[in-house]
C-alpha cells in the first residue's frame, strides 16, 4: 500500500511540479516581454512595428 | 487563453480526475499481487505517452530537416523533454512496483533497460542543445540525433530480449516479467485501463502544446531582444 | 565580349540566430570579372562567400553558378567555385606539394604535376614544396593557400582577404595570378579590407551591414569616401547619420537616391549594368582550355574512388608523421588491459566470462576516443571546412571517414586481442569473433563518424560525444559481449544470433547515417 501511495504521489506530484516549471518560465517570457516593451515604447515604437 | 486551449485543459484535468478515481475505485484489488497492482494503470499510461512523445520528436525532427521551419524543431524540442518527464515517472513508479512484487528495486528485464537506455539518449538530446551556441547548428544537430536516436531503440529493445531469452540464468530465480507479476485482466481493469490511456494521452498533448508555445515565445521574445538592441 | 553571369547572387540572406548577416544581397559576375568586396568588420564579406561556396545554406534567395543553383544543388555549384578562406586549410604534417597533391586528387581536379610545380613556383615556393607546413610562416601558408586555389580549375574563385600576411613580393605574385586567371576567362570575387589593394579589381561591390550599399569602379572608393560609407552606411550625402544602428538599419532599407555622390551609386541588381571598360577581354579559347571543369565531375565510379582514396591516404601520412591518435590510443587500450588484468587476476572461467566486456568496452571508448580526436583536429584546424568542399556528394566524406575510423578501430582490435592472450592466456583468434568484432567495428566507426562530426563542432565536445555514443550503441555493446561468450563457452547456436543482430545493426545505421550525414554537416 505504501508503494502505491508512493507511486501515485509520483505520478501526480512530477506531473504538478511540471506544470508549476512551465507556468514559471511563462511568467518570467511575460516580464521580459514587458520589460522590451517598455524599453522600445517611448520613442521606438513605430520603428519596433516596423522591424517585426 | 482561448475557449477551446480551455475546453481542451478542463476536460484533460476530468479525466484524469476520473482515471484516478477508477483506478482506486472502480478497477477491482488483484488477486495475487492486492493493491500494489493498481500502479500499473498510470505506470503503462506514462511509459505510452513518454513513447509517443519521442515518435513526435521524430516525426518533428524529420519535418525540421527537410522544411528548415523552426516550428517543427521546437516541436522536437518540446516533445523530447515533456517525453522525458512522462518516461521518469514510468521509471520511477515502475521500480516502485518491483519492489513488492520482484522484490527488488531494478532488474535487467528488457523492458527496463530498453526504456532506461531510450530515457538517456533523449537525456543527451537535450545536453547536445545545450551545448551548441549556434540556434540554425542547434536545431540541425538537435534533429539528426534525434532520428538516429530513435532508430536504435527497436534494436536495443530486439537485443535486450534475446539476452534474456538465449542467455540461460545463471544467478538466482527467474526475474523476467513474464515469469512473475502476471496477471489477467477483468473487463472492468481493461475499462479503467483504456479511461488512464486516454487521459494521459491528453494530458501529455496539453504539456506539450504548454511546453511548445513557450518555446515558440521565447525564441521569438530573443530574436526581438537581439533586434532591439544597438549592435 | 558580353556574356552572361558566371555567378549569379539573387536576394541572398542569412541569419546567425536572431541577427542578419546578409540581407537580400544580389550581385552578378561575368567571366574576366575581378569584383572586390568591401565592408567594414562584420559586414558579411565572408558570410557571402561561404554562402557562394556551399558552406553556408542562405536562409533565402540562391546562388546561380553556371545555371547550377544552390540551394539545392550545392554539389554543382561546389564543383565550379573555389574557396580560399579565413584558414588556410592545409595539414601541418604533410609538406606543400602532398597538400597540394592532395588537394588536386581529392576535389577531382586534373593530377597534372606540371600545374602544381607551377602553382607552387608562382607563389614563390619552390624551392620549399618538400618541407612539412608545419613551419611555415603565416604568409608562406597564405602563399600555399593561394596556390591551392589558383591551381583549382572551377571558372569562380572566392577569395576571402587573399593578400592577408603577404609579403611585397608575394603581394604582386598573388595579384599577378589574379590577373592572369581572369585573362583566361575566371571570374573572381575578393573580399578586401584594404582600400590600396583595390586597384586589382574591375568593380568594387561594398556590403555595409550585410546589405549591399554601393558599387562602382575601384577609382570611386579612395578612402575617405569609404570611411563615409562604413560610417553612414548610406552611398548618398545628405542624409542624416543615424546615432543608433537600429535606425540606420532602416535607412538602408529605404529605396536608393543616385546621383548625390559623384562616382558612387547604389547598388543594383548588377546583371542589369554594363561591364567594366577597362575588363580584359576574354580569350575563348583559353576559357574551353583552362576550364576543364566536367574533369571535376566525372561520373561513375571514379569520382568517389578517387576522393576517398585521396582522404585515406591523407589521414594515414598525417597520421603516421603526427603520430596523434593511433600510438596514445594503442598504449592507452594496452595498458588498460593490463590494469584490468592486474586488479582482477581473474580465474580462467570468469576471464572467458568478462574478458569480452573488457574487450568491448574498451571498443567504445576507443572509438568515442579516437574518432573524437581525429574529427576534432580536422575541426580545429579549419581543414573540416576544405573537405566540405568536395565537389559532388557530401556523403562519400562519412564513407571516406568510416572507413579510416573502422582501420583505427581494427588496429585497436587486433593489438587487444594480442594483450588479452598474453595477460588472460586467452586465445580470442577465432573467426568467429573476429567477424563479431569486425561488425561491430564497422558499426561504432559509422555511427561514431557521424556523432563526432556534430560533437566536435559544440562546446562540450569530448565529453558530449560518449554521452551522444554509449546508449545508441547499446545493442553493439549487448550483441558483441553476449556473441563472444556464446563462441568462448561453446553454445555454438548462441552466436549466429547475435551475429545477426550487429549485422541488422550496421545496416540500419550505416543507412541512416548516410541519409542525414549531409544534414549533420551542412551549414
Amino acid at each position: 500500500m505504501v508503494y502505491l501511495v508512493a507511486a501515485y504521489l509520483v505520478f501526480w506530484g512530477l506531473t504538478f511540479f511540471y506544470v508549476l516549471y512551465l507556468a514559471r518560465r511563462q511568467r518570467a517570457l511575460e516580464e521580459r516581454m514587458a520589460r522590451l516593451r517598455a524599453r522600445l515604447n517611448p520613442e521606438l515604437r513605430e520603428e519596433h512595428d516596423e522591424l517585426r | 487563453m482561448r475557449l477551446w486551449e480551455r475546453l481542451w485543459m478542463g476536460i484533460t484535468i476530468a479525466l484524469m480526475v476520473l482515471a484516478t478515481l477508477a483506478v482506486f475505485v472502480y478497477a477491482p484489488r488483484e488477486a495475487k499481487m492486492g493493491d500494489v497492482q493498481r500502479i500499473f494503470y498510470f505506470h503503462i499510461s506514462t511509459a505510452w505517452s513518454g513513447f509517443l512523445a519521442f515518435a513526435v520528436a521524430l516525426v518533428g525532427s524529420i519535418a525540421y530537416l527537410r522544411s528548415r521551419a523552426r516550428r517543427w524543431d521546437q516541436l522536437s524540442h518540446a516533445a523530447v523533454e515533456v517525453g522525458l518527464v512522462l518516461l521518469t515517472m514510468a521509471i520511477i513508479t515502475g521500480s516502485l512496483w518491483a519492489r513488492p512484487v520482484w522484490n527488488t528495486w531494478w532488474t535487467w528485464d528488457p523492458r527496463l533497460t530498453t526504456t532506461t537506455i531510450t530515457w538517456v539518449v533523449y537525456l543527451a538530446y537535450l545536453l547536445l542543445r545545450n551545448a551548441v551556441e549556434n540556434p540554425e547548428t542547434r536545431s540541425r544537430f538537435a534533429a539528426v540525433y534525434a532520428i538516429v536516436a530513435f532508430v536504435t531503440v527497436p534494436i536495443t529493445y530486439l537485443s535486450a530480449r534475446l539476452l534474456r531469452t538465449i542467455h540461460p540464468i545463471v544467478l538466482g530465480p527467474s526475474v523476467s516479467s513474464e515469469a512473475q507479476g502476471q496477471f489477467g485482466l477483468t473487463p472492468r481493469m481493461v475499462h479503467t485501463m483504456v479511461l488512464s490511456l486516454v487521459a494521459w494521452t491528453l494530458l501529455f498533448s496539453v504539456l506539450l502544446w504548454m511546453r511548445y508555445r513557450i518555446q515558440r515565445a521565447q525564441e521569438t521574445l530573443e530574436e526581438m531582444e537581439a533586434m532591439a538592441e544597438p549592435s | 565580349m558580353e556574356s552572361s553571369p558566371v555567378l549569379r547572387l539573387e536576394r541572398v540572406s542569412k541569419a546567425f540566430g536572431p541577427r542578419w548577416a546578409l540581407r537580400e544581397v544580389s550581385l552578378a559576375v561575368r567571366r574576366g570579372e575581378i569584383v572586390a568586396l568591401m565592408g567594414p568588420n562584420g559586414a558579411g564579406k565572408s558570410t557571402l562567400l561561404r554562402v557562394a561556396a556551399t558552406l553556408l545554406r542562405p536562409a533565402s534567395g540562391v546562388v546561380w553558378v553556371e545555371g547550377y543553383r544552390w540551394p539545392p544543388d550545392g554539389a554543382g555549384v561546389r564543383a565550379r567555385v573555389a574557396l580560399l578562406g579565413h584558414q588556410p586549410w592545409l595539414y601541418p604534417d604533410l609538406t606543400a606539394e602532398e597538400n597540394l597533391r592532395f588537394y588536386q586528387r581529392f576535389y577531382g581536379w586534373s593530377e597534372d604535376q606540371e600545374a602544381l610545380w607551377r602553382a607552387l613556383e608562382r607563389m614563390g615556393l619552390a624551392e620549399r614544396a618538400h618541407e612539412r607546413v608545419r613551419g611555415f610562416s603565416r604568409g608562406m601558408l597564405q602563399r600555399l593557400a593561394l596556390a591551392r586555389a589558383f591551381l583549382s580549375p572551377a571558372p569562380v574563385l572566392l577569395l576571402d582577404e587573399p593578400f592577408t600576411g603577404l609579403d611585397v613580393v608575394g603581394l604582386e605574385q598573388a595579384r599577378e595570378a589574379i590577373r592572369e586567371l581572369t585573362a583566361q576567362g575566371r571570374a573572381v570575387v575578393a573580399a578586401l579590407h584594404d582600400p590600396a589593394a583595390v586597384d586589382v579589381a574591375h568593380r568594387v561591390v561594398v556590403l555595409v551591414g550585410g546589405r549591399l550599399v554601393a558599387e562602382g569602379p575601384p577609382e570611386a572608393f579612395h578612402e575617405r569616401a569609404l570611411q563615409d560609407l562604413y560610417r553612414t552606411g548610406y552611398a548618398a550625402h545628405g542624409l542624416p547619420e543615424s546615432t543608433s544602428s537600429r535606425k540606420s538599419l532602416l535607412i538602408l532599407g529605404r529605396p536608393a537616391n543616385p546621383g548625390t555622390a559623384p562616382g558612387l551609386h547604389p547598388a543594383e541588381p548588377a546583371w542589369e549594368g554594363g561591364l567594366s571598360p577597362d575588363l580584359h577581354p576574354v580569350r575563348e579559347a583559353a576559357i574551353s582550355r583552362a576550364l576543364p571543369g566536367e574533369t571535376a565531375l566525372r561520373s561513375g565510379l571514379a569520382s568517389v574512388v578517387r576522393p576517398m582514396s585521396a582522404l585515406l591516404w591523407k589521414d594515414l601520412r598525417v597520421e603516421g608523421r603526427g603520430r596523434e591518435t593511433l600510438a596514445p590510443l594503442l598504449t592507452l587500450a594496452g595498458l588498460s588491459l593490463f590494469l584490468f588484468g592486474a586488479a582482477f587476476e581473474l580465474r580462467p572461467d570468469l576471464a572467458r566470462a568478462f574478458v569480452p566486456v573488457f574487450l568491448w568496452m574498451l571498443l567504445l571508448f576507443a572509438s568515442s576516443l579516437g574518432v573524437g580526436r581525429m574529427m576534432a583536429s580536422e575541426i580545429d584546424r579549419g581543414t573540416w571546412e576544405g573537405l566540405l568542399l568536395v565537389p559532388g556528394d557530401r556523403s562519400l566524406l562519412f564513407w571516406g571517414k568510416a572507413i579510416v575510423h573502422g582501420l583505427l578501430l581494427g588496429l585497436v582490435i587486433a593489438l587487444s586481442l594480442i594483450a588479452v592472450g598474453v595477460f588472460f592466456n586467452l586465445s580470442l583468434w577465432d573467426p568467429r569473433v573476429l567477424l563479431l568484432l569486425a561488425l561491430g567495428a564497422a558499426g561504432l566507426a559509422g555511427v561514431t563518424t557521424l556523432l563526432a562530426a556534430m560533437a566536435m563542432a559544440t562546446r562540450a565536445r569530448e565529453l558530449l560525444l560518449p554521452i551522444l555514443l554509449f546508449p545508441v550503441a547499446a545493442p553493439l555493446l549487448i550483441a558483441g559481449i553476449q556473441g563472444i561468450r556464446a563462441i568462448l563457452e561453446a553454445d555454438p547456436s548462441g552466436w549466429g544470433t547475435w551475429a545477426q543482430i550487429l549485422i541488422a545493426y550496421d545496416l540500419l545505421l550505416f543507412t541512416v547515417a548516410w541519409l542525414v550525414f549531409e544534414e549533420a554537416v551542412s551549414a
